[in-house]
C-alpha cells in the first residue's frame, strides 16, 4: 500500500492549506494544516474527512508523514490489508 | 422546624419552587435536609461510573457535568448542571451510576443521604412532584441535545449551547446579558458538541466574525444576544423555566 499526498489550498478563512491523501487512485482522506488560529497546535496536520471505515476520528499530527502512518494503519485494519510495505511509504505530490 | 433555610438549603428550595408551589412544611421539610459539603477544583470526578452511591449531589456553586468515556478515553459530556440542581437524583432508585459526574468549573456540592431524600419523597408529595419534574426537564434537555448532535451544524451547535448556557444561568439569577461569562472551556465545548477542538475553534472564530460573541482572555460573552439564537435556532421552551428573567 503506498499512499500519495496531494497539496490543496481549501476554502476555511485561516486553515487553507491542505492535502489530500490517496491509496493508489482512491482518496481516503482530506487535511488541514492548522493555523495560528489554533495556538500551540499551529502547523500541525488534522484529518478533517475520512473516506475509508476506521478513518471517522477527527485527530491532529505533528506533520503529514505522522498523519498517513496512522492513516496507513486504520485503513490496515479496516480492511485486512495483507502489510507488505514498510513504513509510511508516502509520496508527496507538488501544490497545484 | 422554624429555623430559616440556610443558604445552601435555599438554592435546593428556589430550585423546586420553579417548577411546583412548595407550603411551609415542604420548605421546612427541605431546610432540615442533613448536607454534606465539599468544595471541589474544576475539572475533578465527584462520582464515578460504576459505583453505588448512597447519597445524592446538590450543586451549590459553580458548574457540574455528567459525562460517558468510551474505552478509548474519548469523553461524551452528557449534561451541564448549574446551581440547585441535583443531577445524580437517579441514584436513589438506579443503584449503580452508569455515567460519571464531574466539576467544570470550581465547585461546591452537597451531598444529601438516599434515606433523607427517599423519607421526604414518601412523605411530601409536591416535593416528589417537583423532583419528577425537574427529572423530565433533564430528559427535555436530553432530547434537544441529541436534536443538536444529529442534526445542527457546528455553528448552530455551539450557538446553542452558549445560549442554553445563559438562559439557564440567568434563570437563576447567576447571569446578566451584559455580564455573562460562559463557564465553559473549550474541551467542554467540543465534549459537549460532539465536535473536534478543531472545528470548535473554527466556530468560535465564526461567532466572533459575525459579532455574535466576543472572547477575552479565552472567555466568552455574548455580543448579539437576538442574532446568537436565531443563529442557534434556540427556542427555550424545551427548558420549562417558568419564570424567565428578562435579558
Amino acid at each position: 500500500m503506498t499512499l500519495t499526498v496531494q497539496h490543496v489550498r481549501l476554502g476555511y478563512v485561516s486553515d487553507r492549506s491542505g492535502a489530500l491523501i490517496f491509496d493508489e487512485d482512491v482518496l481516503v482522506g482530506v487535511t488541514s494544516q492548522l493555523s495560528e488560529e489554533h495556538g500551540d497546535r499551529v502547523g500541525r496536520w488534522f484529518l478533517e474527512c475520512g473516506l475509508s471505515p476506521g478513518l471517522e476520528i477527527r485527530a491532529d499530527f505533528a506533520d503529514l508523514d505522522e498523519l498517513c502512518v496512522w492513516v496507513q494503519a486504520r485503513l490496515k485494519e479496516g480492511r485486512g490489508w495483507d502489510g507488505r510495505a514498510n513504513g509510511s511509504n508516502v509520496v508527496h505530490f507538488k501544490p497545484r | 422546624m422554624s429555623n430559616a433555610p440556610s443558604p445552601d438549603h435555599q438554592k435546593l428550595i428556589r430550585q423546586l419552587e420553579g417548577v411546583v408551589q412548595l407550603s411551609n412544611d415542604d420548605r421546612a421539610a427541605l431546610a432540615a435536609l442533613p448536607l454534606r459539603l465539599k468544595s471541589v477544583s474544576e475539572k475533578r470526578d465527584l462520582v464515578r461510573e460504576g459505583s453505588r452511591p448512597v447519597e445524592s449531589c446538590l450543586v451549590l456553586e459553580g458548574v457540574v457535568c455528567r459525562y460517558k468515556m468510551l474505552s478509548s478515553g474519548r469523553r461524551q459530556i452528557v449534561s451541564f448542571h448549574y446551581p440547585g440542581d441535583v443531577p445524580d437524583l437517579q441514584s436513589i432508585y438506579l443503584k449503580t451510576m452508569d455515567h460519571s459526574l464531574a466539576s467544570v468549573t470550581a465547585a461546591r456540592v452537597a451531598f444529601i443521604p438516599h434515606d433523607a431524600m427517599r423519607t421526604i419523597i414518601r412523605a411530601r408529595p409536591d416535593i416528589a412532584d417537583a423532583l419528577l419534574r425537574h427529572t423530565l426537564i433533564d430528559s427535555s434537555i436530553y432530547r434537544e441535545w441529541i436534536v443538536s448532535i444529529g442534526r445542527r451544524s457546528s455553528l448552530e451547535r455551539v450557538a446553542h449551547m452558549i445560549c442554553e448556557c445563559f438562559v439557564r444561568m440567568r434563570a437563576i439569577g447567576l447571569a446578566k446579558q451584559a455580564d455573562f461569562e460562559l463557564p465553559l472551556a473549550q474541551s467542554e465545548l467540543c465534549d459537549s458538541t460532539g465536535l473536534s477542538l478543531v472545528h470548535v475553534n473554527r466556530t468560535l472564530k465564526e461567532l466572533r466574525r459575525l459579532e455574535l460573541i466576543r472572547t477575552v482572555a479565552k472567555v466568552h460573552s455574548i455580543s448579539n444576544w437576538e442574532m446568537l439564537q436565531e443563529t442557534a435556532d434556540f427556542d427555550p421552551g424545551y427548558l420549562h423555566l417558568k419564570r424567565l428573567a428578562p435579558a
